[in-house]
């Protein structure tokens, strides 16, 4: 598991590496990427299903970026993980808030990281990438 | 926010579609601050118990989906709006961290200028 998890860290740290000189605070990244989540939101709803999906990656995309700079920056903290953590939860009820499944699939995930935060060994569902490939699936299909 | 920001807030990310549940939904988060003002807690996270943070609120949430889309939409836009702009403590009361993305008072007012003025174009629209 811990192999895997460092395996991911390593190919994530080598996409996100041309960005580690942004002049952003991570906390105001973590920010951004729940604004990005209210864009996903709209366009999912307006049925913009490519440009939807394509913010959803943003979201992700920004939700990665957060946690690499605050690694690479020495700033990684409770503090941060919880901002990190809350803003990736609250992400997930604005973007799934139509659908019944997902949104109660969020509220699990929720108490998930709640548990994560105490027992690092619990896992957090990545929800938003499953629904991003499934959102661009159904679009193909 | 105020009340009419976290309406007007509901009413803009649902795309000028409001309704009686979208109204009381954007609202009902707010009702434990009848508890706190009495304390005279009014401001910041202090005037928030755990029941406006998001381990009680989604559980809310996964109950109203069951009900009414709107209602839990309500909700949602309200916790975003207080996560973004205000202090809140999101895993209250498992973690007591503080969130404070430190929004200077003169943004938090045009922010809620903006929210209105949106809400009220959009309502004049639809």
């Amino acid at each position: 598991m811990a192999d895997w998890r460092n395996t991911v860290h390593n190919i994530l740290n080598h996409f996100l590496s041309p960005f580690e000189s942004l002049n952003l605070s991570v906390n105001r990244i973590s920010w951004l990427s729940l604004c990005a989540s209210i864009i996903a939101s709209i366009l999912l709803r307006t049925e913009r299903i490519m440009l939807g999906a394509f913010s959803i990656f943003g979201v992700l995309f920004l939700d990665s970026l957060d946690g690499f700079l605050a690694r690479k920056r020495g700033m990684a903290s409770n503090d941060g993980l919880i901002v990190d953590v809350a803003c990736d939860r609250i992400s997930e009820f604005v973007i799934f808030h139509p659908h019944t499944t997902w949104t109660i699939l969020a509220v699990v995930n929720t108490y998930m990281t709640i548990l994560r935060i105490r027992y690092e060994k619990i896992p957090i569902l990545p929800l938003r990438h499953v629904f991003m490939v499934l959102t661009l699936l159904k679009m193909i299909s | 926010m105020d009340p009419i920001s976290h309406i007007a807030f509901a009413y803009i990310l649902n795309l000028g579609k409001g309704s009686m549940w979208l109204i009381i939904g954007s609202l009902i988060l707010d009702f434990d601050k009848i508890y706190t003002y009495t304390q005279r807690k009014f401001r910041g996270q202090e005037s928030r118990t755990f029941l406006s943070e998001l381990p009680f609120v989604c559980l809310l949430i996964g109950l109203a989906t069951i009900i009414n889309k709107d209602f839990t939409f309500g909700m949602i836009s309200h916790y975003v709006l207080d996560f973004l702009v205000g202090e809140t403590k999101p895993f209250n009361p498992f973690q007591k961290n503080i969130v404070n993305f430190n929004l200077k008072t003169t943004h938090k007012i045009v922010l809620g200028a903006i929210i209105w003025l949106i809400g009220g174009i959009l309502y004049i629209i639809f």
